[in-house]
């Protein structure tokens, strides 16, 4: 039995090898592409709306609303970083109900492409708000010694990102297949609900704290002490 | 475990790819919008506040309008007032001067009458007192009425004060002729003659004349000046106390 989507091979690019993986996270994204797209074509700025234009907009405002909460910032650099990972990671985990898919998020090479993604915008985003020198210098604060330390949380919060969203989405899948053998007919179904929920609840988990990490990098002691 | 690197560097270039396609797909284009929206919003509610700041700047103004006409219509209708009431008194003053004119000549009228009938009252009182007294001086003393008058003003002239004489004299030095008016033909003239040349002189120019201006007496008149007997004397004094017993009874 296979659980993770890395272990399917659906089939062969030349040498390379097109996973499960790979190929749901392309559907994903083309499935997104494609509906932004159809949406966004006919987008009206009156006070008539499309019902999906009207869904799209509420989850935006929604999203800016949680960046602006946690950040204390505007939210609009944030925005398409932050909504892209949510949108991502919380489309993936829907689709679960679909037959024959495979959540890419239950591959850990997935989660942690986006957990090194995250690791990377925090000094982009931060240096882009304070400069480099001021940047760097959070990591000699309160003093030199917690040089190491914050390099090692850094990279473990990373980690942890990565690990946390991959556990989740993959316990779920192994959890249906365990339930599977043991009792076939109606818990995995009430388990896949379950699992619906868990999937979005990881996804806003894994925005949320993306959000924290970005906004802890782009704060500096001298920000904080003039927005208070 | 061994590390799929390509997979991993896949899933990176995927996310950033489709963080490059929702960014120009989703998120610019529906931010772009909200916030279009957003300021059609705001320049719709500025314009409902600046139309609503006009609406009530025009209201004010109306309502100056209307409290300014309200003004003018109190102050006409109080000039109205006032000019009616003016003219009411004017009239009423006309009115009263009408009355006071009317009731001014009525009186006179009345004055007039009043008098007309006295005059015609002593007149008619007068001769019927000549009439009654000639009778009985007839049958009493057998003696004309006519004579006994000549006689009386004989004496009164034989009796005159000096000062009386005096105003006489004084009024004949300006025009020596003297007049002497009866009510009857005068049979003693030349007894009258006498006494008055004895008063006032020889050469006293006089005539005599007969009138019935008065009733039963005689007249002498020196250039305005008058001595007088008469029975119209009595009636006067007779008229007086009537006229007092009119007034006191009216």
């Amino acid at each position: 039995m296979n659980i993770s989507p890395d272990e399917i091979i659906l089939f062969q690019i030349g040498s390379i090898a097109i996973t499960a993986n790979i190929f749901f996270t392309w559907m994903v994204m083309l499935f997104l592409v494609l509906v932004s797209a159809l949406i966004t074509r006919k987008i009206s700025i009156s006070s008539k709306i499309s019902m999906w234009q009207n869904f799209l907009e509420t989850l935006i405002s929604y999203i800016q609303e949680q960046i602006r909460d946690i950040t204390d910032q505007k939210s609009d650099p944030y925005l398409p970083f932050i909504g892209s990972l949510f949108i991502f990671v919380s489309v993936s985990n829907f689709l679960s109900f679909v037959p024959g898919y495979h959540p890419p998020t239950g591959s850990l090479y997935t989660t942690s492409a986006l957990a090194i993604c995250v690791f990377f915008a925090v000094p982009v985003y931060g240096i882009q708000k304070l400069g480099l020198s001021e940047y760097l210098r959070n990591y000699i604060k309160p003093s030199v010694i917690m040089l190491p330390f914050n390099i090692i949380s850094e990279i473990s919060r990373t980690l942890a990102l990565s690990v946390r969203l991959f556990g989740n989405v993959m316990s779920g899948t192994m959890i249906i297949g365990i339930l599977l053998s043991v009792a076939p007919f109606f818990l995995p179904a009430v388990m896949n609900i379950l699992e619906l929920l868990i999937g979005q609840i990881q996804a806003y988990i894994i925005a949320v704290l993306s959000t924290v990490y970005i906004a802890s990098g782009t704060r500096s002691k001298k920000i904080t002490q003039e927005e208070s | 475990m061994q590390i799929d690197w390509i997979t991993l560097v896949a899933q990176i270039i995927n996310f950033l790819i489709l963080l490059f396609l929702l960014k120009h797909f989703l998120f610019d284009k529906i931010v772009s919008a909200m916030r279009k929206r957003q300021e059609r919003i705001d320049n719709k509610l500025q314009d409902a506040e600046s139309t609503r700041e006009e609406a009530e700047q025009k209201l004010q103004e109306y309502q100056q309008m209307k409290s300014e006409l309200e003004k003018q219509k109190n102050d006409m209708l109080k000039n109205a007032e006032q000019e009616a009431n003016k003219r009411k008194e004017d009239l009423l003053d006309d009115a009263r001067n009408k009355i006071d004119q009317l009731s001014e000549k009525w009186k006179s009228e009345i004055e007039k009458e009043k008098e007309e009938f006295f005059k015609t009252f002593r007149h008619k009182v007068g001769s019927e007192i000549y009439q009654t007294s000639k009778t009985v001086l007839k049958d009493l003393a057998d003696k004309k009425i006519e004579s006994a008058i000549t006689d009386k003003f004989i004496d009164k002239i034989n009796n005159l004060s000096d000062s009386e004489r005096d105003k006489i004299q004084e009024h004949l030095n300006d025009s020596d002729a003297l007049l002497i008016r009866t009510t009857y033909e005068l049979e003693k003239r030349s007894d009258l003659e006498q006494v008055l040349k004895k008063q006032f002189g020889k050469d006293l120019q006089l005539d005599f004349n007969v009138t019935d201006d008065f009733i039963g007496g005689i007249e002498l008149v020196a250039n305005g000046y008058k001595v007088i007997w008469s029975i119209e004397e009595f009636t006067q004094h007779l008229l007086e106390k009537f006229n007092d017993y009119i007034e006191k009874n009216e």
